[in-house]
């Protein structure tokens, strides 16, 4: 079986075909659902986010620039979507529901505490900060891909994910991420 | 505190994003601080925390619910869309915005006709209401006769018409003559005053000027001229005509106006 590519599949849609749609979602959903579950820390509302953006993606396709790549298309369209969901809900937030968090599967018992203080750090910076930090560690985007995500100059990028990083280090510092005694 | 500079070096990636020659760099800044290779190690491990985080990415399949949702809202849209376009339309329906000009036409042209008082009952106007340069013929029908003087002579020959209303007097000269005679039509100028001469049929020797008291033609040939007068006043008062050759006075007289 030939493996379409993206634009292939955004080019079959805008012409009526939602078995295409459909194959977009089962390659992409992991990874938008990922990326939103990281942002927001509440499994829920990354579903539901994860179906706004869906339906963000199939109701703009015809708008869809096929000079781009769908993926960075995609993950600008998620990190707008999540983006904006956080600060219409900046008053609501609060820590614990850092501790609420029951959809990742436990790590061992020795490295559980480090990558919830890992979580809890990304948590506590602010939202554009922490999209940029996943995008580069989590989903290992390269500076250009970044750059053409988040519709800004590769330079701003780096200088942006440098302050992101000292955020996060201080975040981390805060939280004994660095004297945990392995 | 270590230096952004290192900081930096510390953050990239060496595989990817550093020289041979910034790694070099790295490598001496971290021989040399510490601190900074403290923290490089403590960094390695976030990275690492973010390896292992990939590991643990969260299954889902939400492709049902997606599409259920899409075809849900297209179902609503063909549902709602009519109602809307009923609702929404109206206004954008070029009928109603041609109305909507036309009416707006009709109106600006009553507010702008009202402004003009035209009036459209079709009721001619008394002449004596006239008023100013504007000329119209018809008029002069309407115009009490003052008088219609003739002079007659071997030398010359001229017709001077005048009538008059409450407004204006108007003054229809018929000129003759072989040699150039000057005639003078003279007034008052408290009582009347110049609006219009117009030349009817004059020729290219003939000139008339007009004065505050007198209109002046200087005649040859045959000519026709028409002469109103501003009637400043309802009394009495005379407009004399006169006629000369090389200055000498051929023909005088006097027509009275305002009569009744």
């Amino acid at each position: 079986m030939i493996t379409k590519d993206d634009n292939e599949l955004v080019y079959e849609v805008i012409h009526g075909s939602i078995s295409s749609f459909e194959v977009l979602i089962e390659r992409y959903q992991k990874t938008i659902f990922n990326i939103v579950i990281r942002m927001v820390n509440d499994e829920e509302t990354a579903r539901d986010l994860t179906q706004d953006i869906f339906i963000k993606v199939f109701e703009k396709m015809g708008s869809f620039n096929f000079n781009y790549k769908f993926f960075s298309w995609i993950y600008r369209i998620t990190a707008n979507v999540t983006i904006n969901y956080l600060k219409s809900q900046q008053k609501f937030e609060s820590l614990t529901k850092v501790e609420k968090l029951g959809c990742f599967e436990k790590p061992e018992v020795d490295k559980e505490e480090r990558s919830r203080k890992l979580r809890l750090g990304l948590r506590n910076i602010s939202a554009d900060y922490r999209l940029l930090v996943l995008l580069k560690y989590f989903f290992g985007l390269s500076y250009e891909e970044m750059a053409e995500v988040l519709e800004i100059p590769e330079k701003k990028v780096k200088s942006r994910l440098f302050s992101a990083r000292e955020k996060l280090k201080e975040e981390l510092l805060k939280n004994d991420f660095f004297n945990y005694d392995r | 505190m270590i230096d952004k500079k290192i900081m930096e070096l510390i953050f990239s990636d060496p595989e990817t994003d550093l020289t041979a020659e910034e790694r070099l760099k790295l490598q001496d800044y971290l021989a040399a601080d510490p601190d900074a290779a403290k923290f490089y190690t403590e960094w390695q491990n976030v990275k690492a925390e973010f390896d292992r985080e990939k590991l643990n990415m969260v299954d889902v399949d939400l492709k049902q619910a997606i599409l259920e949702r899409i075809n849900m809202e297209k179902y609503v849209k063909k549902e709602v869309q009519p109602g809307i376009k009923l609702t929404v339309s109206f206004w954008r329906r070029p009928a109603f915005r041609f109305a909507f000009v036309f009416i707006l036409g009709v109106f600006t042209g009553i507010l702008l006709f009202s402004f003009l008082k035209v009036d459209f009952s079709g009721k001619k106007l008394p002449t004596q209401d006239m008023k100013g340069t504007l000329y119209d013929s018809r008029s002069y029908n309407d115009m009490k006769v003052a008088d219609n003087i003739l002079y007659d002579s071997p030398l010359a020959r001229a017709v001077f018409a005048v009538r008059y209303s409450t407004k204006v007097v108007e003054i229809r000269i018929d000129l003759s003559s072989l040699y150039p005679i000057k005639t003078t039509i003279e007034f008052d100028f408290n009582n009347f005053e110049c609006l219009n001469v117009q030349n009817v049929l004059v020729n290219d020797q003939t000139t008339c000027s007009a004065a505050a008291n007198f209109v002046q033609i200087n005649n040859v040939g045959d000519n026709k001229f028409i002469i109103q007068l501003y009637n400043k006043n309802s009394l009495q008062h005379n407009i004399d005509f006169k006629i000369f050759q090389n200055d000498m006075p051929l023909y005088q007289n006097s027509v009275v106006v305002n009569k009744e």
